[in-house]
């Protein structure tokens, strides 16, 4: 039997909402400060109202969903439900300074990149970037760093909330505590954060500067292609992305970031524990390192088929940036968007789709399948070869090294291989659709899996004039993939228990 | 004798400002779009384009790297540093770049530049000038934030005088 949800869990619900809402409002402080500096009065006049209207949302919230204080503990199913309904809220409050501005030609354009932001994605319907205000630009990529940790997580992290809030931390597909105490991991994650916000941004101004960009936005920029970079997302202040530059040393900065970006925050605090081996005794790191050699490879014969790229220079600069690129999900380009299907050989264009959606590491900032599932599937492959190969009495064990050594469990593998096939039929479902309208299916699946996986890299099909069907289910599937499906299935399942349950 | 020389500096500036129009009339001018979706037959060909300077002049040495855009698609544009001395507004926030008529070699895969799709230019020229850009604060906007201040602070005082209650 289905029980009916109470008014209490949806209050309880919109209680934690409203919170997170007052919350995510504050951020629209930081771009408040930077169209002051920059003297953008009309920037201004755009955050002023999202911050207002954000409190407003909030406080709203608060108020309609009161219920007594005994009562305030998060449940598993309100923490699910508060974290999918927090990032559509966000899409939403996130759009309104980007709609004010006058760059997108609808709200929904708007909203498309405000979830492309959150979701880290990087997939963008914004018309003449390269006139955008510094405010604006600084908020496209703070949304990316705000999503890359997770929105409830900067919410918990500033707050006290303790009692179920690891049922929300779960929501968006997190699962590691690297310290004993959640609130501790969130902060510690955000803390990581800063330290490479700090050496990234630098690093990045440096080079910037370097190949002639004067010093105030070299740093402006330095630390928006840092913050697209290290949460994996793709924006950049320049509609050519990072092919503006024109140079090499910014190229391999981005690679750095970007791959640092894509290794779980586990690994990173073993690094700063000093336990250094850890990057190469993790299986998932080996498994990205692996398959990034092997699709280099075919890539690198992708090419030697087309003719096209073939000096090393160019085989590093193209071929190598944009495979990294999408396997750990950031999706900067060096490329033109409509190249891929006019001069990329098929075999390099599928490399690069398969690298996009495996993604990276678990407990990172990347999106899709994740290496950690891709290893399971493969341990538990091999260890089923194995019992057939072997007498009945032997014992087949097969282990694997994340943060400590873990036997390869049924349930383990169940789990990751749920979360593939959903990965597999979302990005196929997208693809098809692509077909429908008209798309080649390469093109399709490219944008498909790119928007699922949270890439951002684009096969030419997502701009301001693609069907409006289109553009709702790219959002759809950034969102769900974001939040690796469990939070929306919950949902669902809330909304159909309200709807038929007695 | 000053007069003389400024109508001589007059005469000249008309007459360049005349040749760079012929040069790029005379030119077919290949849109930024096209060349971008048909890179494979303009490849190695001496091509014009027109277009907004967009960002920054980034000094290389003696050369200089400069984006030009058109409807949205912008290509890099590569030459020696005094091809660019007359470009002075550069597009960006409040400010509209200045329309150049470039010519050059489209290289579709450059070889020099790691495979960047570029334009190794012979001449550059501004064919018109850029300009600042005001962006005027909307007076509706002033008054829907009025309002949404109004808004908040009603719901605040509503819900301090709940919490008194």
């Amino acid at each position: 039997m289905i029980f009916k949800p109470q008014l209490k869990d949806i209050k309880i619900i919109g209680f934690h909402l409203g919170k997170l809402t007052l919350g995510l409002g504050l951020w629209f402080l930081l771009p408040m400060a930077c169209a002051l500096v920059f003297h953008e009065p009309d920037a201004f006049l755009d955050f002023s109202i999202s911050f207002v209207f954000s409190l407003c949302v909030g406080v709203l919230l608060n108020l309609v969903c009161v219920f007594p204080e005994k009562d305030t503990a998060i449940g598993w199913m309100h923490g699910m439900i508060a974290v999918a309904l927090s990032w559509i809220v966000a899409m939403f409050l996130g759009a309104i300074p980007l709609w004010l501005s006058g760059h997108w030609a609808s709200f929904l354009d708007a909203c498309f990149d405000s979830m492309s932001g959150f979701a880290t994605t990087g997939l963008v319907l914004a018309r003449d970037i390269d006139h955008i205000s510094y405010s604006c630009n600084l908020w496209r990529h703070l949304i990316m760093f705000i999503g890359g940790q997770g929105i409830v997580i900067v919410v918990l992290s500033l707050s006290n909330v303790a009692s179920g809030s690891y049922s929300i931390y779960l929501g968006e597909a997190r699962d590691e505590r690297i310290l004993p105490n959640l609130l501790q991991t969130a902060r510690y994650i955000w803390l990581v954060s800063f330290v490479y916000l700090v050496l990234g941004s630098a690093a990045l101004a440096f080079a910037m500067n370097h190949g002639g960009i004067p010093w105030v936005d070299a740093v402006f920029q330095g630390i928006c292609i840092f913050m697209a970079g290290f949460d994996t997302g793709g924006f950049s202040p320049q509609s050519q992305s990072i092919l503006y530059y024109h140079s090499f040393l910014v190229e391999i900065v981005c690679m750095v970031v970007m791959f640092f970006g894509a290794i779980s925050f586990s690994v990173h605090y073993g690094l700063w524990t000093g336990n250094r081996k850890v990057l190469f005794k993790n299986s998932e790191v080996r498994a990205l390192l692996l398959s990034i050699f092997i699709l280099f490879v075919a890539v690198v014969i992708g090419f030697g088929q087309s003719g096209s790229y073939i000096t090393a220079n160019a085989l590093f600069r193209k071929g190598f940036f944009h495979l990294l690129s999408g396997h750990v999900g950031a999706g900067f380009s060096t490329v033109y968007a409509q190249h891929f299907s006019s001069l990329w050989n098929p075999l390099s264009v599928f490399s690069i789709i398969i690298a996009m959606g495996m993604g990276g590491c678990v407990g990172s900032t990347t999106g899709a399948i994740k290496m950690l599932r891709i290893s399971l599937a493969f341990k538990a492959f091999r260890s089923e070869i194995k019992r057939l190969m072997f007498s009945d009495s032997t014992v087949v064990v097969e282990k694997l090294n994340h943060i400590k050594t873990i036997v390869v469990e049924d349930k383990l593998v169940k789990n990751a291989l749920m979360i593939t096939l959903a990965f597999i039929v979302l990005y196929l479902a997208g693809a098809a659709l692509g077909v429908y309208y008209g798309y080649s299916f390469q093109d399709s699946l490219f944008e498909s899996v790119s928007a699922s996986a949270n890439v951002g890299l684009s096969a030419g099909i997502t701009q301001p004039a693609m069907p409006t069907m289109l553009k709702v289910v790219y959002m759809f599937q950034m969102w769900i993939g974001r939040l690796e499906f469990i939070a929306v299935f919950v949902m669902v399942g809330f909304f159909i228990s309200w709807l038929k349950g007695k | 004798m000053k007069i003389a020389q400024i109508y001589k500096a007059l005469l000249f500036g008309a007459a360049s400002f005349f040749l760079a129009g012929i040069w790029c009339v005379g030119a077919e001018v290949v849109s930024i779009e096209e060349l971008i979706a048909k890179s494979k037959t303009h490849d190695a060909r001496v091509v014009t384009i027109e277009g907004e300077a967009v960002g920054h002049l980034m000094k290389r040495g003696d050369f200089t790297w400069l984006n030009v855009g058109d409807k949205g698609t912008c290509i890099g544009v590569w030459a020696e540093n005094e091809k660019f001395e007359d470009v002075k507004y550069l597009g960006r926030y409040g400010q509209v770049g200045d329309l150049l008529c470039v010519t050059g070699t489209f290289n579709r895969e450059c070889k020099i530049h790691g495979g960047d799709t570029d334009i190794h230019a012979q001449s550059v020229q501004v064919i018109a000038s850029g300009y600042k850009r005001q962006h005027p604060e909307h007076p509706r906007k002033k008054k829907i934030l009025s309002i949404l201040i109004g808004v908040v602070a009603c719901l605040y005082i509503i819900k301090i005088f709940r919490k008194r209650r």
